[in-house]
């Protein structure tokens, strides 16, 4: 479909039906009637903001555009493109996204910029592919789509990370479409730092062909109010999807998480793991919904949300959803929530470590979890420093 | 796994619902149709005092502003409520039964057809331990050992007499669980209940026997719409069962229940259910639309409730009995098997709402689903502001027997204070084929290593069936699995 002709559609959608009320199953325990009264301005600046790149390869947007200058993709082997959406439009664009939502809609019939990754059948690229994105214009909206295609056999990583200069309010709408074609091998890193005073949300989609080995990791510590929504299509046998992710939310932070894996083809495995530290008066909502269809028989999907709260007037709502119409499957979901565990805080405390150091070693040892499991050195070294900074 | 042949598949799956007998018998019954004057006309023919007509009325206009609920994940067309006539009572030659000699032998047939003892002098014969109330269409049409009961204080029988005995009783307690305003199958059932059970155990007390209620669907194109109203006051103690059947017909047929517990303090109350309405045939022809409202209120420190059910008949089944855990201390349990076979679609679970402090809720759900059946789980967890120390533990199974047939579990979590511990669990798996290979192996056919494999697998609920119960429940997995071998 011609863009134009996509922008159209989106834009009749989002007229249509605006934005979505807690009336919507979906969008049940998420308020989002702040982005919808608030007037958004088209204009633009540079950014200011400092950043720090975790590969050899980057792209900075300052204000949901790319700027050629501060960005860095020189060196590229042959068969890797890197560059901006708006030069490369990809006949597949928009194929994935999911039309049933405003904020793709609005996303879809409004974007000015994005990330445009395509890498070549068999090319292994071994530094990460670090997207940045900055944002310091208030009360500014940004709708970045980011597409990322890789090909046969092929393998990269790619970082995305949001960074809002704070006490700015703005509404940050990214969508990010992956398409992992058969025997590739892709890793995909959020990093979360927006302002807390501002929106963000952004869906990522990703089709997976056979034997894809796909992993997508999302650190959520910034924003207002925010969602991410994260879909995964298992097109080809054999492939393994794991999505983790951290949510550490603090103040009156409100941060949705939805998860949506769809078992279409035998002998695929899918694996989540959420965890969440909340503090002061944050709330988290997670949904994650595994759907195994009637042909994907010997399934493998283990799914688990786990959440640690902090303090009184913390609110979570948590619901793992397993929808199954294949038997010879595995399918397992768990959902813990709790405080810290007092008997462990006392056996350290029998070991000469004082409550207060106890209580952070405990909690950063929670989140260590989901980090354990990042493959990329660069982004273990830096999130492993966030969170450590977050808990002080 | 293989269908042994094609002949024996037939014969199992025919010969599933053996309660699926007609009873012919003269009934009373109100036209087809729903408004204001049907609804007064039942409370006219019941001789209910004008609070109760008002509230019913109240129930009816506020009906007429509710659609049906369309989240649960099942399937069905449109249910035309003009169509259904909301009251049917057998005919009695004089206005109420004295003994079981005014009861029309035709009935007492039919509850012998079904294994319901409703003949005291049984009881010496040692068949009968628990004391039943019987629900035929809507009324209640026989209580047993209720001279017994009341020696202890204990008020049990139908839902009518309770009205015109123990008004006060009733007008404090109904409707204070499930509100009439609660959802659109609980209103309508507000509107026109037509009989049910009502008990209340006074203070102290712990009832001798189990109480039990039978409710029969027997008239065609009615809908069944009773309540049951249960209090334990202070320190008391009860155990009450529930049985239901319907005959085999070919249109759907709507039951739209609702049950009301509360628990005082350091009482307990023990509910359980085991529901055989008529499944439908194997194409999904007939059967019953069960939609009911189960909600127990621990009101009190201390108190108990807890809900076992083993559901295996209806077409469709949209039940989900809560606990609303206010008092400190109190407990909540639920217990449930769900069976699913054929073309039955089930969505069932609990929802456990914590409120007082240091309260404690376990969910443990079993669904077993084969044919082309959909087996859902849905349950809430809600722990409010004030509810330290909250505690729950949730456990989820479901098993699939064949790849038509679907499992789905739909957990809400929801938790409002950092105090609170809660787990929840669920696993989808096969039946095991190197189980049944190794009961083969022992000289057990399929069909009988299912069952004593899906048995195995419900252990865990069936335990806390009291013991006539246990029994049965265990006999009618066995039928309601037969010919899910493919």
């Amino acid at each position: 479909m011609e863009l134009q002709q996509l922008r159209e559609t989106a834009a009749a959608h989002f007229k249509a039906d605006g934005f979505p009320t807690t009336k919507d199953e979906r969008w049940r325990f998420t308020d989002v009637s702040r982005v919808a009264n608030t007037e958004f301005s088209t204009e633009w600046k540079a950014s200011n903001l400092k950043f720090k790149p975790l590969g050899d390869y980057y792209l900075v947007f300052e204000n949901g555009k790319l700027s050629s200058e501060k960005s860095k993709i020189d060196g590229l082997p042959a068969g890797v493109k890197v560059g901006s959406i708006m030069d490369h439009l990809d006949p597949r664009l928009g194929q994935l996204s999911d039309s049933q939502s405003a904020f793709v809609a609005a996303n879809t019939a409004g974007f000015t910029d994005g990330a445009f990754i395509e890498i070549a059948d068999g090319v292994s690229l071994d530094s990460p592919i670090h997207l940045i994105y900055l944002a310091d214009l208030d009360g500014a909206a940004f709708h970045v789509r980011n597409f990322i295609s890789a090909g046969k056999a092929s393998h990269v990583t790619v970082i995305e990370e949001y960074i809002g200069q704070p006490n700015t309010s703005y509404w940050s709408n990214a969508v990010t479409e992956l398409f992992c074609a058969d025997h590739s091998n892709v890793d995909h890193y959020k990093i979360q730092l927006e302002s807390a005073t501002a929106f963000h949300f952004q869906t990522v989609e990703a089709q997976l062909g056979e034997n894809v080995l796909f992993s997508n990791h999302s650190f959520t510590l910034g924003a207002a109010l925010g969602r991410n929504d994260i879909r995964g299509k298992l097109l080809g046998e054999g492939s393994e999807a794991i999505c983790n992710g951290l949510y550490l939310l603090k103040d009156k932070q409100h941060f949705d998480t939805h998860l949506f894996m769809d078992h279409a083809v035998p002998r695929c495995n899918s694996h989540e793991l959420y965890k969440g530290i909340l503090d002061e008066k944050a709330r988290a909502v997670f949904c994650g919904r595994i759907l195994v269809q009637q042909d994907a028989q010997q399934t493998d999907a283990v799914q688990s949300n786990r959440n640690l709260l902090l303090s009184r007037g913390v609110k979570i709502h948590s619901l793992p959803q397993l929808e199954i119409y294949a038997d010879d499957v595995k399918c397992t979901h768990g959902a813990t929530v709790g405080e810290l565990d007092e008997e462990a805080l006392y056996y350290l405390q029998t070991r000469g470590i004082d409550p207060k150091q106890g209580h952070a070693m405990l909690t950063y040892a929670f989140a260590n979890e989901v980090l354990d499991e990042v493959k990329s050195s660069a982004v273990k070294e830096y999130v492993g420093r966030l969170v450590q900074d977050w808990l002080e | 796994m293989k269908i042994k042949d094609e002949k024996s598949f037939d014969e199992l799956t025919d010969k599933e619902y053996k309660y699926g007998f007609v009873t012919d018998i003269e009934t009373d019954t109100l036209p087809p149709g729903l408004n204001e004057g049907i609804v007064r006309e039942i409370s006219r023919r019941k001789e209910e005092p004008e609070w109760l007509t008002e509230w019913r009325v109240k129930a009816y206009h506020h009906w007429t502003t509710l659609t049906p609920p369309e989240w649960a994940k099942v399937e069905f067309p449109p249910i035309d409520y003009q169509a259904l006539s909301y009251y049917s009572a057998p005919k009695q030659k004089i206005d109420a039964p004295q003994s079981l000699d005014d009861i029309d032998p035709e009935l007492l047939e039919t509850y012998k057809k079904l294994g319901i003892p409703l003949g005291e002098q049984e009881v010496l014969a040692g068949v009968a331990t628990v004391a039943v109330d019987a629900v035929f269409d809507s009324v209640s049409v026989a209580t047993t050992f209720k001279n017994n009961l009341e020696d202890v204080g204990i008020i049990f029988g139908s839902f009518s007499d309770a009205v015109k005995e123990h008004p006060e009783l009733v007008k404090k307690y109904l409707g204070t669980v499930v509100p009439y305003k609660d959802n659109y199958y609980a209103t309508l059932n507000s509107a026109v209940f037509s009989d049910g059970s009502f008990c209340y155990i006074p203070k102290g007390v712990r009832c001798p026997m189990e109480l039990s209620t039978y409710f029969r669907i027997n008239a065609a194109n009615t809908g069944q719409f009773e309540r049951t109203l249960l209090i334990a006051d202070e320190g008391a103690y009860v155990s009450y069962l529930e049985g239901c059947t319907a005959p085999q017909r070919d249109e759907n047929q709507l039951h739209a229940a609702v049950v009301e517990l509360i628990a005082h303090k350091d009482a307990q109350i023990k509910y359980s259910t085991v529901q055989n309405w008529y499944p439908g045939n194997k194409e999904g022809k007939g059967g019953i639309y069960n939609f009911v409202t189960k909600r127990g209120h621990c009101r009190g420190d201390n108190s108990k409730i807890s809900w076992t059910q083993v559901e295996t008949g209806s077409a469709i089944t949209w039940k989900y009995p809560s606990c609303i855990l206010k008092g400190d201390n109190s407990v909540g349990e639920f217990y449930s098997v769900a069976v699913t076979n054929n073309m039955q679609q089930a969505d069932t679970g609990t929802k456990m709402v914590h409120v007082g402090k240091n309260t404690r809720s376990t969910i443990i759900s079993k669904g077993i689903s084969a044919g082309k059946a959909q087996n859902t789980y849905r349950g809430m967890v809600k722990v409010v502001e004030t509810a330290e120390n909250a505690r729950n533990y949730s456990q989820c199974d479901s098993m699939l027997i064949g790849d038509r047939c679907g499992a789905h579990t739909f957990p809400y979590i929801d938790i409002n204070n950092p105090t609170a511990q809660v787990e929840h669990e669920a696993t989808t798996t096969k039946i095991g084929e190197d189980q049944i290979f190794y009961c083969n192996q022992r000289g057990l056919d399929t069909e009988e290593a299912i069952s004593l494999i899906v048995n195995g697998f419900c252990k865990e609920v069936f335990k806390e069936l009291p013991m006539e119960f246990a029994v049965e429940a265990q006999k009618l997995l066995g039928i309601s699995l037969e010919g899910s071998v493919g």
